[in-house]
């Protein structure tokens, strides 16, 4: 699976964050020659336990998240970020867990957006809400070609410093950053997968639930 | 394309037969299926939820050993049919829907509060023919783990006897027609074991010895018993 990388659109303190920049960063990338070539839409659901006695101390995790990508519609993928894991599963997992009822749905994060040809380039531009809030806008840069973190990390880089240096020309109101993951703290290789793209989308849904919107 | 949801469901019915009959049992069905048999060896695992956490729930993990790499299922199964409905048909119908799932599930399950009730290790093969619906034979022995996860350690419950079921998968709305496919289908299996809803107790055949002999007797007969 190609290499992916997830950049995060963090507006500048004081700074509302509004659709403006999701329509920006695809007005860039058009200009730029980008070919639309689809709608898309991933999901993120955050679980926290149901427990009987709030009070009593648990050796539990507190949360864990569920994510799907409408691109793989056969899979699952599950993070415990607590706990530096991240499982891959069928579709149907979801409605296990639902008939468990030990756990139940907390958060729902959706991202819906776009997704373009550049080049060697696969990228997807996608407003980040929950229910009608808008909380986040990203971009997920793929590059087709290789599969490997380590021989793809300079290039990686130059593109992101290439599309940091862009938008710093074009609105003063935030910066991007690139969201970097430990992936060899989740036990994962060097060959990218669902489950390096499942830890990337965690990391971005824990930073817009921290940003004040 | 996001797969519909249906409440899914098992059929089943099970029965014994003596260890010195199975092969006679797989000659009968490698005749009635005409395929090869699958390989089974099963490291089962049924976790419960932790007492303060929800509702009580279980889960069971399926570590399947017999492909070069092992396959994880986590299968939920629910509630049975029960009270006049269950009375009408001559099998269990159960709720169940397994996910497959990656290596670290147990580890993921641990984690959201989840404690190992017990294991055990299942060793057998299976036959999957297609009639109305896609039936499944199970030969198993079931193997209790005297160690925590030391599979190689396993010893047979019980010796002499091996677990046989017979399964199909349904939903709400079909289980008729699974139950019925699998009733016609056991009656084939009839000179060897009995079988019927599981719990319902039921011993070997007195027939099995003979059918067996025969069986033996004849070598593979795919003709004779399709």
């Amino acid at each position: 699976m190609p290499v992916k990388r997830l950049y995060f659109w963090q507006p500048n303190v004081g700074v509302t964050l509004t659709t403006q920049i999701f329509n920006l960063l695809c007005k860039c990338i058009e200009d730029a020659n980008g070919i639309k070539e689809c709608r898309l839409k991933a999901n993120i659901v955050q679980y926290r336990p149901i427990l009987k006695d709030e009070n009593q101390r648990m050796d539990i995790v507190r949360e864990f998240l569920g994510i799907s990508f409408e691109e793989q519609p056969d899979k699952h993928l599950f993070v415990i970020r607590s706990h530096r894991l991240v499982m891959e599963s069928d579709s149907n997992l979801p409605s296990i867990f639902d008939k468990l009822q030990s756990y139940r749905k907390a958060i729902t994060l959706n991202f819906e957006g776009f997704q373009y040809k550049f080049g060697d380039f696969q990228l997807k531009v996608f407003k980040v809400s929950q229910s009608e809030t808008l909380k986040a806008v990203v971009m997920e840069v793929e590059y087709l070609p290789v599969s490997s973190l380590e021989k793809t990390r300079a290039l990686m880089d130059e593109f992101f410093e290439i599309w940091q240096e862009l938008l710093s020309s074009k609105t003063p109101s935030g910066h991007i950053f690139n969201i970097d993951p430990n992936f060899a703290d989740y036990h994962l290789s060097d060959h990218y997968s669902w489950q390096h793209t499942a830890v990337l989308y965690s990391s971005a849904m824990a930073q817009a639930m921290s940003t004040r919107n | 394309m996001m797969k519909p949801k249906v409440e899914s469901k098992e059929c089943i019915v099970q029965g014994i037969i003596e260890t010195q009959h199975v092969e006679a049992l797989e000659v009968l069905l490698q005749g009635l299926c005409g395929v090869q048999k699958e390989k089974l060896k099963v490291h089962e695992l049924l976790l419960k939820s932790g007492s303060n956490l929800g509702t009580s729930s279980e889960v069971r993990l399926l570590c399947s050993l017999e492909q070069p790499e092992p396959v994880w299922t986590v299968a939920h199964i629910g509630g049975a049919l029960k009270g006049a409905a269950s009375d009408q048909v001559s099998a269990l119908v159960r709720n169940r829907e397994d996910s497959r799932v990656s290596s670290n599930a147990l580890r993921f399950f641990y984690a959201l509060g989840y404690k190992l009730d017990h294991e055990l290790l299942r060793v057998g093969f299976a036959f999957h023919i297609q009639r109305t619906v896609r039936i499944t034979v199970s030969v198993t022995s079931v193997h209790k783990i005297p160690k925590l996860h030391a599979i190689d350690e396993a010893v047979p419950v019980t010796p002499g006897l091996q677990l046989v079921e017979v399964s199909a998968p349904s939903t709400s709305d079909t289980y008729h027609e699974a139950v019925a496919a699998i009733s016609s289908f056991s009656e084939f299996l009839a000179p060897l074991l009995h079988l019927s809803k599981p719990g319902v107790t039921t011993g070997v055949v007195s027939t099995a010895s003979g059918a067996a002999g025969s069986l033996m007797s004849r070598g593979s007969s795919k003709g004779a018993l399709s």
